[in-house]
């Protein structure tokens, strides 16, 4: 079995676009959430979201294709770009021929979706134009990752609701590690602040209604929350053959070394209150790294800051870990930057990345009244000892995964 | 419509749909060699010039053109000859 090295990142998120701006945000505990000001909210029940600011795809990629794709696909390709470059591989040609790229999304292209019916339905039909069809498919994002930086190798998109990032990324480790590829491209994005996607959240009654200021509303594990912000962004982490990545002299963030993935096979939209395939999904990761409960130092949670997801997850979390849950540290994310649904698992997959090479756990801001008695890191990254961390993403349709990464050692 | 406003228009429908500036685009300037158009991009501005109010060009005479200037020359064939005068 070949060892999965980390050799590059790139984020596109509420709180910071490229790497080193959202990681200090997140240390800070700095919130990416805001009003949405792209559409009119007036008679929206929630008119608060993590918007990406200050991005301006023209610095990563080709204005002809930005006229012609999604905001999820721009998110991708830049955020592809920047994870290349981290990676010191945009140069190179030696590695494209064979280069995987495994991306997760689960909506697609709902602005392009939502603006061609939008046309058609004014015009007739006639106001559909060519670039429709390509504009939404979720695999865009792959697809043009590929185009642009020559990379031939498979080409996949995962769509997996709110695990598609993690997903991707675990698919791509799975590739890696068995020797099938050298490198993947791989990671999660989505752009669903949208009009109609956004109303359609709203319709499902997911989201927080709270009226606060907006960067206090994602409360994840708290006894105040009120439901998931909605995010969007993307993050791209390379995947390398650890022994390639040192031979090259590549710097390596983490190691990945273990994943689960799962179904529930219980409800479309409603995680099992047993918490049953969460404990196996977080087993099946532990057991792929070879490591035992009591050897996880961190804890990256789903966290959505629903009822729903929070007490099972937490259930799903004392089971697996019992009394080790004294000493672990937990935290939920998505208080920063909110729900990014397919790219979450991708953005968080990055942060367990700079956790282990800078030995920080981020906190979980906006904890003031904790529901459960354990150490979410409440509202102060910590400096900790961090060997071993793990990402839980869970989505829609009972839809789980789990990754587990190591700290690494150059010797 | 005007010959020249006719020309504006075209070079602003070429601009959006190749993604290269206006300014760069001029009569002479080939589709596919210099504004890189594909076969996507004939659709597109095919669907753009109707989008426009510009009269139909049938399908085959728009891929058979190679210049803008052929552009402009097969909206003007196409165009009632009285709504070209000043």
């Amino acid at each position: 079995m070949k060892r999965v090295a980390i050799t590059g990142l790139g984020i596109v998120a509420p709180n910071g676009v490229g790497v080193d701006d959202f990681w200090q945000n997140c240390r800070a505990g700095v919130s990416g959430i805001s009003k949405i000001d792209s559409f009119d909210t007036s008679e929206y029940p929630v008119k608060i979201a993590g918007v990406v600011r200050n991005f301006d795809p023209a610095e990563h990629m080709p204005r002809k294709l930005i006229d012609r794709s999604d905001r999820f696909v721009h998110f991708g390709c830049a955020a592809a770009t920047m994870a290349l470059k981290d990676a010191s591989l945009h140069e190179s040609q030696d590695w494209r021929d064979e280069a995987a790229v495994i991306i997760g999304s689960s909506l697609g292209g709902q602005m392009f979706h939502e603006e061609s019916i939008s046309r058609g339905l004014r015009d007739n039909l006639k106001g559909m134009g060519p670039n429709s069809v390509p504009g939404v498919m979720p695999s865009a994002v792959a697809a043009h990752i590929a185009i642009m930086n020559g990379l031939r190798g498979p080409n996949l998109c995962l769509s997996t609701a709110c695990s598609s990032g993690a997903n991707a990324v675990g698919e791509a480790f799975r590739r890696i590690r068995s020797g099938d590829c050298a490198v993947v491209v791989s990671g999660g994005v989505e752009a669903p602040v949208t009009p109609f996607c956004f109303y359609a959240h709203c319709a499902l009654r997911v989201l927080s209604t709270s009226l606060g200021a907006p960067e206090g509303v994602s409360k994840p594990f708290d006894v105040e929350r009120s439901g998931f912000v909605m995010g969007e962004g993307g993050a791209i982490l390379v995947l390398e053959d650890l022994e390639r990545a040192r031979a090259r002299g590549a710097h390596i963030y983490a190691e990945i070394v273990g994943f689960g993935s799962n179904s529930g096979a219980y409800h479309i939209a409603i995680p099992d209150p047993s918490a049953k395939d969460l404990v196996r999904v977080m087993t099946s990761a532990l057991k792929s790294a070879g490591v035992e409960p009591e050897q996880i130092d961190y804890v990256n949670a789903h966290g959505t800051a629903t009822r729903a997801n929070d007490q099972v997850e937490v259930l799903g979390l004392e089971k697996v870990f019992e009394s080790h849950m004294e000493r672990l540290l937990i935290s939920g994310s998505k208080s920063m930057f909110g729900h990014t649904l397919g790219a979450a698992g991708a953005i968080e997959a990055a942060i367990c990345a700079l956790s282990l090479r800078d030995q920080v756990a981020p906190p979980t801001i906006n904890l003031t009244k904790p529901e459960f008695r354990y150490d979410f890191v409440p509202n102060q990254a910590r400096k900790a000892r961090l060997n071993y961390v793990m990402s839980n993403s869970f989505g829609f349709g009972s839809n789980n995964s789990c990754l587990v990464f190591r700290r690494y050692d150059e010797n | 419509m005007r010959t020249d406003i006719l020309t504006d228009k075209i070079i602003e429908i070429l601009a959006r749909v190749s993604g290269k500036p206006s300014d760069e685009i001029g009569a002479d300037s080939r589709l596919i060699e210099d504004l890189e158009l594909d076969s996507i991009n004939f659709i597109e501005l095919d669907h753009e010039m109707k989008a426009n109010g510009l009269p139909p060009v049938p399908e085959k005479e728009l891929h058979s053109i190679r210049l803008v200037a052929d552009v402009i020359g097969l909206v003007s064939r196409h165009t009632p000859k009285e709504s070209l005068s000043p």
